[in-house]
């Protein structure tokens, strides 16, 4: 099956001063329809500005250069503003993890829903006021008639987040990008969301392209993962495959530094040590060298091999014996 | 443990604000804690866990004194917190909080920083106050090239390292870390973690450790507390209450812990849609309208509090649901 959003060596260079950050090097993602992608990463890992790229709302003096963005077989690198606004909200929703910036204080839920509607299906206020009502019952919410003459305000975290999930559906879009849409609530409140995430794209049929920094949510949620370290892909394969057997140093580091419930107390986590490479400079060979037990002088110079097997690939000169995460 | 008063504890401890609801509408009355009496002892780890909103960072603030409370009070070593004198207190409790990015002063460097509590204190001369801050930014492994260098320069992990080092230069005797590390990235996250494990050995301090996070508190804590809606509603070691959990509530969190475990899928808590108020706290239970195994008895009468001592919890059913807890369905998935 042909890829929903297929995006192929994606660049984002954002200028600084006299330089440029390089956010995104060459970045390959692609999910089909129905299916959820999880791209995993920490901050400054040029995740959520892979996103950004998806929907052409990356910072104003950021440079966005790919040799192709393909949603739904159109390449939408090459469209113009007025043509992305077209997309932008109908045919790719979008959920970002602050639901407090992102809803405007100064109108009510309802003017805000209705909005989406109005804009790109043209409808009447009663017909947009009534498929409003509608998704805010689908997204869980009680007393839709309510919540739509409510301020943002008046909307607990949770419920604010249901809202711009609901906000994001109006249009019955074909995919979901939703940028760590769970960091910012509580955790019985994340599983509830996540739940209701899966269970509409069960029902509707979407992609969802799932942002976040927790492995936890990915192993649950993802069908395919692509973990990312300082601006790359540096494994990618479906969640099955990456999870029994990571093969890339980072990732093995980020599930063994993660505590384990069951555990209990005393043995030190597994942290890595360093922090993340400034990407103001040209880094040569492996980002993650200079944090690796396994980087040795070639991998700091490069290349970097990158192995593609079935359905899991990554880059690394010395990665991980299969199933090497038993062992641990 | 034994005849040694904690060294630091909370007596039944009440804390409510005035909540404005506008020009002309009355304020409301928000509870923030209800009632909650903790303790840690030397050397030991409290693990405070819950969600926004159950009072934990209002009970952080009694804490470190920032905050007197309307009801009860905070005991250091046995004496009442209001005769201690701040200035004391302030030596011997001392805060990490959640967010490195404010609560670092940008116009100052680091070694300043981490000097400045021994200005307050008038501990030594210039020199000497130089040397300890200088080593203490070397325990928490922070590079020597980094000491004259701002609060911008550094990474959120370093920052959190500084605040570290400047919370233990006066060597207090209880740290009370607020969300210390949930600001930070997953691998640095452990780095930090480990150091508060190491530095509390090194310096023998105990540590009221606040977090949302329960595999985080696992990993750290002797004891935990968890609250709901301001009130402590199961407490006890940790093990015991990770591995046979008394209360729903706590269950719910247990079960929302997520691990890396591909094909678990995802959890139904069965919570429901209410959302904790605490300019409303329901009658009886305060847990009851998310509770799935509430019965009548919940809404009306108040469940009797947990002891003091040992594994309990506020939950009429406690017995009943820990069994139900325990059994092999019921044990929370990928754990072990």
């Amino acid at each position: 099956m042909a890829a929903l959003l297929d995006i192929r060596n994606l660049h984002v260079r954002i200028p600084v001063g006299f330089g440029h950050v390089h956010a995104v090097r060459g970045v390959n993602l692609s999910v089909e329809a129905g299916q959820t992608l999880c791209v995993v990463g920490e901050s400054g890992s040029g995740k959520s500005m892979s996103a950004l790229s998806v929907m052409n709302l990356l910072p104003p003096r950021a440079m966005r250069d790919a040799d192709r963005i393909l949603f739904d077989g159109v390449d939408i690198a090459q469209l113009g503003p007025r043509q992305m606004a077209e997309l932008r909200g109908n045919r790719i929703g979008m959920v970002f993890q602050e639901p407090m910036t992102s809803l405007n204080p100064a109108y009510t839920v309802g003017n805000q829903l209705m909005e989406v509607h109005r804009r790109h299906r043209g409808s009447s206020r009663s017909a947009a006021w009534a498929r409003a009502a509608e998704l805010l019952e689908l997204v869980g919410i009680s007393n839709p008639e309510m919540r739509l003459r409510q301020y943002p305000h008046q909307l607990s975290g949770g419920l604010r987040q249901r809202v711009m999930i609901a906000m994001a559906l109006m249009c019955e879009p074909g995919l979901l990008i939703a940028d760590e849409p769970t960091s910012a609530l509580d955790v019985t409140i994340q599983v509830q969301i996540l739940r209701l995430l899966r269970d509409l794209q069960r029902r509707l049929g979407i992609a969802v392209v799932l942002i976040t920094h927790d492995l936890g949510v990915v192993a649950r949620v993802a069908d395919t993962v692509a973990i990312m370290y300082a601006g790359q892909v540096v494994e990618t394969g479906s969640a099955r495959a990456v999870f029994a057997s990571p093969r890339h140093p980072y990732t093995n580091g980020l599930l063994r530094s993660m505590p384990k419930p069951g555990n209990g107390r005393g043995e030190p986590l597994q942290a890595i040590p360093g922090t993340v490479p400034s990407l103001l400079e040209t880094i040569p060979g492996c980002a993650f060298a200079e944090r690796c037990a396994r980087a040795d002088e070639a991998c700091r110079v490069g290349p970097i091999a990158t192995t593609i097997e079935e359905r899991h690939s990554f880059s690394c000169n010395h990665p991980a014996d299969i199933r090497a995460r038993e062992e641990v | 443990m034994g005849l040694e008063p904690p060294v630091l504890a909370v007596e039944n401890v009440f804390k409510r604000y005035q909540v404005s609801r506008g020009l002309l509408r009355p304020k409301r009355s928000l509870q923030a804690v209800r009632g909650v009496s903790l303790s840690v002892d030397k050397q030991r780890t409290l693990g405070i866990v819950g969600e926004s909103g159950c009072g934990k960072s209002t009970l952080a603030r009694m804490l470190l004194n920032l905050e007197r409370p309307d009801e009860g009070d905070i005991l250091l070593d046995g004496r009442s917190a209001g005769t201690v004198g701040r200035l004391d207190f302030s030596a011997r409790v001392q805060p990490v909080f959640q967010d490195p990015y404010s609560t670092l002063n940008p116009r100052r460097t680091i070694l300043e920083t981490v000097m400045h509590p021994l200005r307050v204190h008038a501990r030594g001369e210039r020199n000497a106050r130089e040397t300890r801050a200088a080593r203490l930014l070397d325990l928490v492994g922070l590079p020597r090239r980094a000491h004259h260098a701002h609060p911008n320069q550094l990474s959120g992990g370093q920052r959190q390292r500084v605040a570290i080092a400047r919370a233990l230069v006066l060597e207090p005797q209880v740290l009370i870390c607020d969300e210390p590390t949930s600001a930070l990235d997953v691998s640095i996250q452990a780095q930090i973690l480990n150091l508060i494990q190491e530095l509390q050995k090194e310096f023998g301090i105990s540590i009221v450790f606040i977090s949302h996070n329960l595999a985080v508190v696992e990993h750290l804590c002797d004891e935990v507390a968890v609250m709901y809606l301001g009130r402590v509603v199961e407490n006890g070691p940790t093990a015991d209450v990770m591995a046979s959990p008394r209360h729903p509530y706590t269950k719910a969190l247990l079960d929302s812990v997520l691990t890396p475990d591909v094909g678990l899928g995802l959890p139904d808590l069965q919570l429901g849609l209410e959302f904790p108020d605490p300019t409303n706290v329901p009658p009886g239970c305060a847990f009851h309208p998310r509770c799935p195994h509430r019965e009548p008895v919940c809404s009306t009468e108040v469940p009797p509090a947990c002891a003091q001592a040992g594994h309990g919890s506020e939950c009429h059913f406690a017995d009943r649901l820990a069994g139900a807890f325990a059994g092999p369905a019921a044990v929370c998935a990928g754990r072990g």
